[in-house]
């Protein structure tokens, strides 16, 4: 895959004229936000005026028109966010409710494309900018906050803009940053009146550790604009109205699509710790789908994903058209094949489903989750004791630009709360080292963050793995691992043994009192017998109990590969890198999916006539 | 679908006249009969068709139960009521309006019990038949509808053909002394006054009877009280441990007979008993998620087959599409290890001196019980089949269950789990030790007394159950046990079955309750002790309270 991506401390591929971010003529633009005061009331006078055609008439127009507004430049950005900061620092306070000793302020600038094409016909596109304020003020201090125990999903919604008006940009953060600390005042309240009920709880730890390094100044953007996205992903038309087109055109394809989203970012961070911080980043992915059902009514979706961040390097028409063949054939292979039924087997793991299995691991060594009452805290209170088997060693290294000459989307310089990212253990032999760490500490570990505080633009942060390296002392080759695969049916005289390609978590109900368990569905599943032939199977599901599945991991393969991805989460939807190899499981359970058959159509296709 | 068994909840109630009533009932049935056949004829509009099929039940339902704390009664519970249902179907035994499983009811909850003689019973039926006959027209003409677009990949019908029963004798109510419940489960609460340890100490004793009249289109005619075991007790204690987590723990009991129930210096024994289990529990550490070897009693073997196995060998489940049909076309292979059989017997009315509360003559489909091998030496024989058919098992075996409310479906009634190399308790200990020393770990789990559990068996969710011991040891490999609290056993089914490698020769008996889409039913489960390799416990949820500040005043 190649990305690339424009952060802080690397060497951007390509420098451009430096400008703000600019917008072809005449491109259709939603503009959601950050419009400016002039325009907001010309729009209120004509809506009197015309009535809602005018109305109407006027969005097209506004639709239409390029961005004029001037931005500020980011020295103007920074020191507007600061004076509104510094001032609610020392002033905002009423009656007798606790005063704020912490504030940051995160205000990203965004532009987003998404565009889908079908039969080569363009079905759909939205394009829009918009800046997302997102303030945190804390109350109380470093030891007891008003920080929930239990992660609030809570997304910032808050209106600012920064044009020319540097009053009104201070309106609008004076404005936001009020509502979150009289937030703030309310949530300590109840957060004291629940532990003078209940007590503390034995894993409570202090609510924001504090920075243990200097504040990271950071004033100018290493790239001047982040990627003109607009101009880059119009250019991209052509070939993804190409690949759609090879998507369609076969009999049994019901329907196709070949989507491409992409966002660019310039973030701003300040805090009164001293942050002052300036970063952009740019993503892509591009999405190839097939839909249809398969001989025995059962809906059939494959699926492709291609994920980046340098939008000079989208992936070509050629790589895309490997992919569909790849696709199509995957989908015939599907439609022939039979129902995937209830059994227990040994199991081969492709690299990419041990990614999607070891990315599952690492949420539930994020550290918000280890003190979360809701939370199942399956690794609380293990560290150093033994929680893989011991030939597994896990790593998180957002330091990391490119591995293998691959680019990692989960790089970055420093995390969504200034801290600069660390390369950290989680698991060293098999033994529990660490947990991904924000700013919230964890029971029993030093009160340090290590740089995984990530976050959408419009969320708070969360601990969040960021490039996962998954490095195994017994690894064979994939031949070998099937080889020993089979032994393994063998040895236990099963009728057959499973391989899983492509396997994707299935979100699960994860807190205490619910069924703890890992489930996924994979892109292709095989039963192997013990003379090596195998068997595709559709619509089938893995499921396990985390801590068993886990250690039953017998052996991994010397055939580790990058997974680029965006992965949802408590802070959003985050580039993520994976580094593993396929593994060999003990034992997996195997449940039917949850599709319905559905009546395949009547009449035969017009292409097959 | 999540499935729930609640081990010893309160049942309950006593003091009804008690003389027969026989000829009411037959009285009232041929009510029930005359208005039936008068909907099968003429029910119709337009050029919609009559009711293939009609069922009508009337339970009459009595309970009553009382509960007390430190020797004072807290609250008494007297309730009569009777539900008449009615099951109504259209189209044909091949098609008809059955949906995901189901036919079409209606039933109402009247609170107070009507005369049977009178033209009011007659007005109930006919008005739910009315109301059942419109929503099952409509639901026939939707799956229609539906089977335009979705495909029936197999071609089963939808109710099974299946001869009538009739039983129609005189029925006596249990005698009921509620004075004698009262005193009774007062005497027994005082004890509590002995347990300072103990926030809060209730005992509840119960009774609760009903009567089944059941008459459907087919001919069949029954009379017959559905509840077995009309009496129980159940002792609970509560307390907050120091870091403001709740622990309890209980006893309870189910018999036939009013005077079987246990005496008030029994009971004081078990009062104590329960409270020195509270004041254990308080003190002893909150334990972290493991995977480990286990050694579970025979009550919780019992709960663990219920809810890893039971669950999913109900007909059902191997039908619906929104089932994960864990175990259809399984018949003939190996499913858990060869040394178990799988006996479903609700005909079985007493094992070893206990009366089985699971136990029923009639199912609530009119089909007589019977004894149903579901696996034999590890192999799938069988399910638990109601009317409606599945692949290769076309007719009822007698286990369509349902509480007044509900429609039936295949459900457990009296399941035992037969060990067929079973071995002494002292060699089953032996055992587990052996298999901790040889997995090299540090320590196995002993399981008691599995309270509750639940199962997950629709599409779209993990099919995994949760099992919640009321007391979990530690046992070291030199035979040490301690107490630890906080954690609930989780599996999926397929791996931990495979993983029972050897079961006691004692068979456990413990009476339930169950609910799943038919309601709640009485169950019971009959299990020897086993030993699992590996299981894997998860915390509990968490329900943390500060422990009281001053101490209670019964206790300065």
């Amino acid at each position: 895959m190649t990305i690339k991506k424009f952060q802080a401390g690397s060497t951007p591929p390509v420098r451009r004229t430096p400008g703000l971010l600019r917008t072809a003529p005449g491109s259709r633009i939603q503009v959601k936000n950050g419009n400016g005061p002039i325009k907001k009331h010309l729009l209120f006078h004509l809506n009197l005026k015309l009535g809602s055609w005018g109305l109407k008439l006027f969005f097209l127009l506004l639709c239409a028109a390029p961005i004029l507004q001037a931005e500020m430049p980011p020295s103007e950005i920074f020191s507007t966010m600061v004076v509104e900061m510094e001032r609610a620092k020392a002033q905002l306070h009423f009656e007798d409710y606790p005063r704020p000793y912490f504030i940051s302020l995160r205000a990203v600038k965004t532009a987003a494309w998404q565009q889908g094409f079908r039969d080569g016909e363009e079905v759909f596109s939205s394009h829009d900018e918009r800046w997302y304020l997102t303030p945190q003020v804390r109350v109380g201090d470093y030891l007891f906050d008003q920080s929930p125990d239990t992660w609030d999903p809570q997304r910032s919604d808050a209106p600012v803009s920064f044009s020319d008006n540097v009053l009104l940009a201070r309106h609008h953060i004076r404005n936001a940053i009020d509502d979150s600390y009289k937030q703030a005042c309310s949530l300590y309240l109840q957060k004291k009146a629940k532990r003078s009920a209940e007590g503390v709880p034995e894993y409570a730890a202090d609510d924001l550790a504090y920075l243990n390094e200097a504040p990271l100044v950071k004033l100018n953007p290493d790239v001047e604009p982040p990627a003109p996205l607009f101009e880059l992903m119009k250019s991209y038309n052509s070939v993804l109205s190409l690949a759609s087109k090879s998507l369609s055109g076969e009999p049994l394809i019901l329907r196709s699509l070949a989507r491409a989203d992409a966002d660019s970012r310039r973030s701003y961070l300040v805090t009164t710790e001293g942050v002052r911080a300036v970063s952009d980043t740019t993503n892509y992915q591009v999405y190839l789908s097939l839909f249809g059902n398969s001989q025995a009514g059962m809906p059939l979706h494959v699926m492709r994903q291609l994920t980046g961040y340098d939008l000079n390097a989208l992936p070509a028409l050629e790589k895309l058209q490997t992919e569909i063949s790849e696709m199509k054939k995957e989908f015939h292979l599907l439609y022939a094949s039979k129902e995937a039924k209830s059994a227990i087997a040994p199991c081969l793991l492709d690299n990419q489903s041990s990614a999607e299995l070891f990315l599952a691991f690492a949420a539930k060594l994020e550290g918000e989750r280890q003190r979360d009452p809701q939370e199942p805290q399956t690794f609380r209170g293990k560290i150093n004791q033994q929680v893989l088997p011991d030939f597994l060693t896990i790593t998180d290294d957002p330091m990391k630009v490119m591995h293998w000459e691959e680019p990692l989307v989960g790089h970055y310089d420093y995390d969504e709360e200034g801290v600069r990212s660390k390369k950290i253990v989680l698991v060293e032999k098999g033994v529990l080292k660490n947990f991904l760490l924000s700013r919230r500490p964890v029971k029993g570990i030093p009160v340090i963050s290590n740089g995984h505080g990530r976050a959408a633009p419009d969320q708070l942060p969360h601990a969040r793995a960021a490039n996962l390296f998954v490095e195994s002392s017994k690894d064979v080759e994939p031949g070998r691992l099937k080889e020993l695969l089979l032994e393994e049916v063998k040895k236990r005289r099963l009728p057959f043994g499973i391989r899983l390609e492509g396997l994707k978590a299935i979100p699960q109900e994860d807190r205490t009192g619910a069924h703890q368990t890992f489930r996924g569905a994979p892109k292709l599943m095989y039963y192997v017998y013990p003379n090596g032939r195998e068997e595709l199977a559709h619509h089938g599901e893995v499921v396990g109990t985390p801590i068993k599945l886990m250690q039953s991991i017998i052996a991994t393969g010397d055939d580790a590969e990058v997974f680029n991805m965006l992965r949802g989460g408590p802070g959003g939807e985050l580039p993520t890198s994976v580094i593993s190899p396929s593994i060999l499981i003990s034992e997996i359970e195997v449940q039917k999916g949850s599709s319905r058959p559905v009546r395949p159509p009547i009449l035969k296709s017009p292409l097959e006539e | 679908m999540k499935r729930v068994i609640f081990l010893a909840l309160p049942a309950a109630a006593l003091c009804w006249p008690m003389t027969a009533h026989g000829s009411q009932y037959a009285r009232a049935l041929e009510t029930m009969n005359r208005e039936m056949q008068r909907s099968l004829k003429q029910l119709s509009f337009d050029d919609n068709q009559t009711p293939y099929f009609l069922l009508y039940r009337l339970s009459i339902i009595r309970d009553f139960s009382v509960t007390c704390s430190y020797g004072d009664i807290g609250w008494i519970y007297d309730l009569e009521q009777q539900i008449p249902f009615v099951e109504s179907r259209v189209g044909s035994y091949d098609l008809d309006n059955t949906w995901d499983g189901f036919a079409t009811a209606q039933s109402m909850s009247m609170g107070s019990v009507v005369d049977l003689d009178t033209g009011t019973l007659a007005h109930q039926f006919w008005h739910l038949t009315d109301t059942a006959y419109k929503n099952a027209l409509r639901k026939y003409l939707e799956k229609k509808a539906r089977l335009a677009q979705e495909l029936e990949v197999e071609s089963l019908p939808d109710f099974s053909r299946e001869e009538p029963h009739i039983a129609t004798a005189d029925i006596r109510w249990p005698d009921l002394d509620k004075n004698l419940l009262m005193e009774r489960c007062r005497e027994a609460s005082k004890e509590f006054r002995r347990y300072p340890e103990v926030q809060f100490g209730y005992v509840t004793m119960a009774y609760k009877s009903d009567i089944r009249l059941l008459v459907n289109s087919e001919g069949a005619q029954l009379i017959q009280q559905s509840a077995p075991t009309p009496y129980s007790f159940y002792i609970t204690a509560e307390a907050r441990a120091s870091d403001g987590l709740s622990v309890d723990s209980y006893r309870s009991g189910q018999v036939i007979e009013g005077s079987a129930l246990p005496y008030s210096e029994s009971l004081k024994t078990l009062v104590g008993e329960v409270a020195g289990e509270v004041k254990t529990l308080k003190e002893s550490p909150l334990a972290t998620p493991e995977v480990a070897p286990a050694l579970i009693d025979g009550e919780s073997t019992g709960v663990f087959f219920h809810e890893a196995l039971g669950h999913r060998l109900e007909g059902l489940r191997q039908r619906e599409k929104n089932e994960l049909q864990t175990f259809k076309g399984k018949v003939g292979e190996r499913i858990i290890p060869p040394f178990l059989n799988l006996i479903s017997d609700p005909s079985l009315e007493q094992f070893a001196g206990v009366a089985l509360s699971g136990h029923y003559r009639y199912d609530s489909e009119g089909l007589p019980s019977r004894r149903v091998l579901l696996i034999e030496k590890g192999v799938l024989k069988n399910y638990l089949m109601s009317r409606r058919p599945i692949q290769g098992f076309l007719n009822s075996n007698g286990s369509g269950r349902s509480d007044p409310e509900n429609l039936p479906e295949g459900r457990m009634s009296v399941l035992m789990v037969e060990p067929l190399q079973g071995v002494s308790d002292e060699e089953l200990g032996r055992r587990f030790l052996a298999e901790i020393k040889r997995q090299g770990k540090p320590f196995g789990f002993h399981l008691q007394a599995m309270r509750s559990g639940e199962a997950q068996t629709g599409r779209g969710s993990s099919q995994s159950f949760i099992s919640r011991p009321r007391l979990i040891y530690k046992v070291y490999p030199d035979g040490r046990e301690e107490l630890v609290r906080g954690l609930e056993y989780v599996g999926t089914p397929l791996v931990s079955i495979e993983k029972i490698i050897a079961a006691g020769k004692k068979l456990t008996v413990k009476n339930a309750y169950c609910g799943s889409s038919s309601g709640f039913i009485p169950v019971t489960q009959i299990a020897p002790a086993v030993i699992i390799s590996e299981i894997e416990l998860q915390r509990q949820s968490e329900d943390r309270f500060r422990p009281p500040i001053l101490k209670s005043p019964i206790f300065q």
